[in-house]
């Protein structure tokens, strides 16, 4: 018998897919809009203003989720969208380590966060036809969501409820007949909604923080699963091929972070106490609960009395919401201070991270720079590795870099080209920057809402609204200079041609050509 | 005269990063698809295990042996088995024959297709970072598990002082 019962299954109109000289080819990108309360699908190409603008992954990824997405909601709220990107090169040679991108209002800082997942699930959901999922609304029961060339199904999962993510990737892999299904899932903390909750693939990658899974946990969704094997077309597929093997010859060995780094970093804000601890063993544990690593254990390890003998029911705890844990499973933004010593220079760390991406934002207190010149250098220095990095996510790999860089920067005439051999789009280079800057400044507009509505209602974190809080005293970055990293916020501001007046003016939406968000975001 | 070269695999250092597999479709069907590559990369993501699989050129091929219109033969140059697609009828008796199941199926021409080598510059192993593939001498395919072997062996003799 099989192990699902499939309750609704749309077939999606309007097909990426054409016969051509006898070949099935995904010759023109797709959005599929899934509305969870209405279980209806709806799948769209991605108009051609969409690519000039965002050119794709995460650019398009922060705009949908802006469009159809509530600044002004909770992030554990039906009208929160979840946006699931693949970068506009993922599955291509010129895309040796793609990465999914999840952009959604996050659970545990109530801005809009972009998660990194990497592996191949990106490059199978383009051979399976999309390139991006826009997921709305709240299924009333627990559901996966079935990507199979150019369908979607959205198959009852009440079966998986409670299960690990390796347990539920096992099991989908059985109940689809296919070892090779790219799966993301959550576990039971995302079931749970704990704030720091992860998206955690087959592979056990998994999304780190901004509590992912507590969003897709709220919607019901169980997993993700895609199987693809349609022809993605590449417009000059020698010169691709001549422009890899180029790299390769020309590539430099990559340095590798040093293993047991996670752990010192972790002992020097939790006084030592996680030096002890077996922290792979704790990371893998916390993996297959669905919660992030580090969050999880460097929370339980405060929380706890002897690390060592309560940290692993503690994480278990946090998980499922039991008991005090509850608490805990807020994160440490929303977490009462007395609760845990130090939550509140956890949070500090999260709120003035120099960057708001997941992967750079909260690990700041488990890797804090590594000097304290990266403050005092241009702030336009800054603003180059933040647009670099946002264009980067757009093409859907940031490995891209080793073929795009020159001098140091990241060279945009290359990276036009790189577009240009795949896709067959001409783009121009400065075309490129402003994509990026859009993304960049989208991030902003949405972010200065979702503050706004938090300060009314009272929610905005304590680190923020806390008289003097920014100069409480860290042991990871005592070496900030806080009048230094005032000014540097104001020469940004400045460079930006932002201000306090006229930052959310309808003439900066026009300017960034997204005129139509400004009902939205206004 | 020098033996032809043969495709190794290395499975400790794949990652499974499928690179082969794009590269190969991207070559020789000019899109990016895994199903229309000939090689193909079985993979175990929970305990991080890869092996790449490919076309063996076996020495008493059975997809040879098998087909009915003797389309497939071997090429002492590259001591590499092919298809003869003017002899070809799209049977699939070779399909079925394969025990790597390293043949695969063309449904839109409905003809075989199978690692042809690259005419002795396979682009996989071009393009394999991590150098799980190599394209090498058959008698230098051990030396270099003799030579860890050894290292280890070498490493626990005490020398007399």
């Amino acid at each position: 018998m099989a192990l699902y019962q499939k309750f609704s299954i749309m077939n999606v109109s309007g097909l990426p897919i054409h016969v051509f000289k006898g070949v099935k080819m995904t010759v023109r990108r797709s959005i599929a809009a899934i509305d969870l309360d209405t279980r209806t699908i709806a799948v769209t190409p991605i108009q051609a203003g969409w690519r000039r603008k965002f050119v794709g992954g995460r650019g398009l990824g922060t705009y949908l989720a802006c469009r159809y997405g509530a600044a002004g909601s909770d992030a554990l709220d039906a009208d929160n969208a979840v946006v699931v990107s693949a970068g506009l090169l993922a599955g291509t040679l010129s895309s040796p380590e793609p990465v999914t991108y999840i952009t959604t209002k996050s659970p545990l800082t109530g801005f809009l966060e972009t998660a990194l997942l990497p592996g191949l699930f990106a490059a199978e959901m383009r051979w399976a036809g999309f390139d991006h999922l826009v997921i709305t609304g709240r299924s009333r029961r627990w559901v996966s969501l079935c990507l199979h060339n150019g369908d979607i199904e959205i198959l009852n999962s009440g079966h998986l409820k409670g299960e690990g993510v390796v347990a539920t990737s096992e099991k989908l892999r059985q109940a689809h007949g296919d070892e090779d299904l790219k799966t993301i899932a959550i576990g039971p903390a995302g079931e749970n909604r704990v704030r720091f909750a992860t998206l955690v693939d087959g592979a056990g990658n998994s999304t780190g923080r901004t509590g992912m899974g507590a969003v897709l946990g709220f919607k019901r969704v169980k997993a993700l699963t895609c199987r693809g094997n349609l022809d993605l077309e590449i417009q000059f597929p020698e010169e691709t091929i001549r422009l890899r093997q180029t790299t390769i010859a020309t590539a430099r060995p990559v340095e590798v972070a040093r293993p047991g780094e996670v752990t010192t970093r972790a002992g020097v804000m939790a006084g030592d106490s996680l030096a002890k601890l077996n922290v792979e063993r704790l990371g893998r544990m916390a993996n297959n609960l669905g919660m992030d690593g580090e969050a999880a254990i460097l929370m339980a390890a405060l929380a706890a009395k002897d690390p060592s003998d309560e940290i692993e029911p503690l994480m278990e705890r946090i998980a499922l919401r039991k008991g005090a844990a509850g608490k805990l499973a807020e994160g440490p933004l929303k977490s009462e201070s007395g609760t845990v010593p130090a939550l509140s220079q956890i949070c500090l760390c999260q709120e003035t991270a120099p960057e708001s991406d997941s992967n750079n934002r909260a690990p700041t207190f488990t890797a804090p720079p590594r000097s304290s010149r990266q403050y005092r250098g241009n702030p336009g220095t800054v603003a180059h590795r933040e647009l670099s990095r946002r264009l980067l996510d757009s093409l859907g790999d940031r490995t891209c870099a080793g073929i795009c860089l020159k001098t140091g920067r990241l060279d945009l005439v290359n990276v036009a080209e790189l577009m240009r051999l795949n896709t067959g789009e001409a783009v121009l280079p400065r075309s490129l920057q402003t994509a990026a800057y859009r993304c960049y400044a989208l991030e902003r507009l949405f972010n200065l809402k979702a503050a706004r509505a938090a300060r009314q209602a009272g929610t905005l974190g304590m680190c923020l609204e806390a008289p003097g809080g920014l100069e409480m005293s860290i042991s990871a970055w005592e070496s900030i200079d806080l009048a230094t990293f005032r000014k540097m916020v104001a020469q940004h501001y400045r460079r930006n041609g932002w201000d306090r007046k006229n930052l959310v003016k309808k003439k900066v939406f026009e300017q960034l050509e997204v005129a139509e968000l400004w009902n939205i975001l206004k | 005269m020098m033996p032809a070269k043969v495709l190794t695999v290395d499975p400790k250092k794949c990652t499974g990063c499928r690179t082969c597999e794009v590269a190969c479709s991207v070559k020789h069907a000019q899109v990016s698809n895994p199903a229309r590559a000939r090689i193909r990369v079985v993979n175990w993501e929970v305990t991080e295990q890869f092996l790449p699989v490919s076309c063996q050129h076996c020495e008493d091929a059975p997809c040879q042996e098998a087909c009915p219109r003797e389309a497939i033969s071997r090429e002492p140059e590259l001591e590499r088995v092919v298809i003869d697609y003017s002899k070809c009828v799209g049977c699939r008796t070779c399909f079925y024959a394969c025990p790597f199941g390293a043949m695969r199926f063309d449904p839109d021409r409905g003809r075989p297709f199978k690692c042809n080598l690259c005419d002795g510059r396979p682009l996989c192993v071009e393009l394999c970072e991590d150098k799980a593939l190599a394209y090498t001498n058959p008698t230098a395919v051990p030396y270099p598990r003799a030579r860890e072997m050894a290292r280890v062996y070498k490493s626990s003799i005490k020398r007399k002082p």
